[in-house]
């Protein structure tokens, strides 16, 4: 029973992954891209680049969701697949937030532009997300350390 | 009632200003490395791995089949076949000591055949002196 | 619970706490920026009470540009400067009279800090000393075309940064009319 309910889990969070990794974000960029006629224009968007990259590591986090979570409770390999989908997911929101520049670019029509720089606001999440590997990284030795004592509380239930 | 709602946000800015200013120096650095990795990563694989996406469809497949495959074996709740040693070494345990639920450990105690006071192993009981063949 | 857990607690803690700090401050910056635009009053150019001289036989220049920046947001606006070029438009001889631009004027201002809540008035001033004009430029200009022989533009650039120095913000105007002469 435990097998079927990891992998129902695992469709579930797969299915919520690429909902908000894939169906949303290239559908939201695909309208954007087709409206006309906006007040303001984006100036440097690459509009393949970004839909290319959006899925290139939409498709790995939603994989790498699917086996972190229909793998058992506090495994090894769910720890191991935490991690490395914490990296996935800099690499996903890197491409796809800062679409790999830090400078976005509005023209106001007849007016200029306007520039906002969030370079530094970029470099606090990244930080952020170190501690989240951090803590991930923890977790595997914890898991591993503690793999009798867990197993036994796991198999009691 | 807007006014209220202004003080309060101005609240919650002065908390988090408070927060960040404290907080900006030490994760900044940790930031700045993690945007040197992620930004050669990316381009590792805009240059190796740009242009197509079947690499990634195929690792996707290979993630969720290798998963389901993986978690039907060894689903963690049960003892899989990596258990199988552990728990007949247990059985082997409980077969030497001979533990049985209708035993009664009371019965197990030696008695005087007399008076019926527990004598152990010795031969001579110490309340009636009754020797214990 | 096995202090591992406690320790995995307490830092997912921290984790959510700076997640969510950054975030507050980036959602009430964003507040803050539509609080200023939204009020004309907050970001005013005083356009009436500017001066701009120019003397057509000497080509000296000067200027004074009066403005205010009402800061009714949620943080201070720190590294505050003002940036502003200048073009020269004119009728070249040289170039079969067609019209052309060059730059004249090139300047950058700093200027203080505006504490949330308060009004700063500020003042740029362009001096003679700050333009630069080819010597040969007063025998190039066709100053028998019709009126206005000679127009300055100018770009101005307002830069700011904003909650805590998480968002830089750069505002241009391109190709603003100021002076046209005659």
């Amino acid at each position: 029973m435990g097998a079927v309910k990891n992998m129902v889990r695992g469709f579930i969070f797969t299915g919520v992954y690429v909902l908000f990794t894939l169906a949303i974000p290239l559908t939201l960029f695909t309208l954007l891209f087709s409206i006309e006629g906006l007040p303001f224009e984006w100036e440097q968007i690459d509009q393949h680049n970004i839909l290319f990259w959006l899925t290139a590591f939409g498709l790995l986090a939603s994989g790498f969701a699917f086996f972190k979570y229909s793998s058992p409770k506090q495994s090894i390999r769910k720890g191991i697949f935490a991690l490395i989908q914490v990296i996935i997911n800099c690499l996903y929101l890197w491409s796809y937030k800062f679409s790999g520049a830090s400078e976005i670019k509005f023209i106001i029509i007849d007016y200029g532009f306007f520039t906002l720089d969030i370079s530094q606001m970029i470099l606090i999440y990244m930080g952020v997300y170190f501690l989240t590997i951090v803590l991930k990284i923890y977790d595997i030795f914890d898991y591993t350390i503690n793999r009798e004592k867990i197993r036994e509380n796991r198999m009691k239930e | 009632m807007i006014f209220q709602t202004m003080e309060f946000l101005e609240i919650i800015a002065n908390i988090t200003t408070a927060i960040l200013l404290f907080l900006k120096p030490l994760v900044t650095p940790i930031g700045e490395w993690m945007v040197d990795w992620i930004t050669t990563t990316t381009q590792f694989f805009k240059d190796n791995l740009g242009a197509s996406l079947s690499f990634y469809i195929v690792v996707f497949i290979v993630l969720v089949v290798s998963a389901i495959v993986v978690n039907i074996i060894w689903p963690g709740d049960r003892p899989g076949s990596i258990f199988s040693k552990g728990i007949g070494k247990l059985e082997e345990f409980e077969d030497k000591i001979g533990i049985s639920d209708d035993e009664d450990i009371v019965d197990e105690i030696k008695r005087c055949k007399d008076c019926g006071n527990p004598v152990g192993d010795s031969e001579i009981c110490p309340l009636c002196g009754a020797r214990q063949i | 619970m096995r202090p591992s857990r406690v320790f995995r607690l307490i830092f997912r803690i921290f984790i959510a706490v700076l997640t969510l700090s950054v975030t507050t401050v980036s959602i009430l910056g964003g507040l803050s920026a539509v609080i200023i635009l939204r009020e004309k009053d907050n970001l005013q150019i005083d356009f009436d009470n500017a001066e701009f001289n120019f003397n057509e036989s000497t080509l000296e220049t000067n200027f004074s540009l009066p403005f205010q920046v009402n800061n009714t947001g949620y943080f201070d606006i720190e590294n505050l400067e003002l940036y502003l070029e200048i073009f020269l438009n004119y009728s070249s001889i040289s170039h079969m009279n067609e019209t052309v631009a060059i730059k004249i004027f090139d300047k950058a201002q700093p200027l203080d800090d505006i504490p949330k809540g308060e009004i700063r008035d500020f003042v740029f001033f362009g001096n003679n000393s700050d333009f630069y004009y080819s010597p040969a430029i007063i025998f190039d200009i066709n100053w028998l075309k019709v009126p206005p022989i000679l127009e300055f533009y100018a770009n101005i650039t307002v830069s700011l940064d904003y909650s805590i120095g998480l968002h830089s913000l750069a505002i241009t105007l391109e190709n603003y009319f100021i002076y046209g002469y005659p």
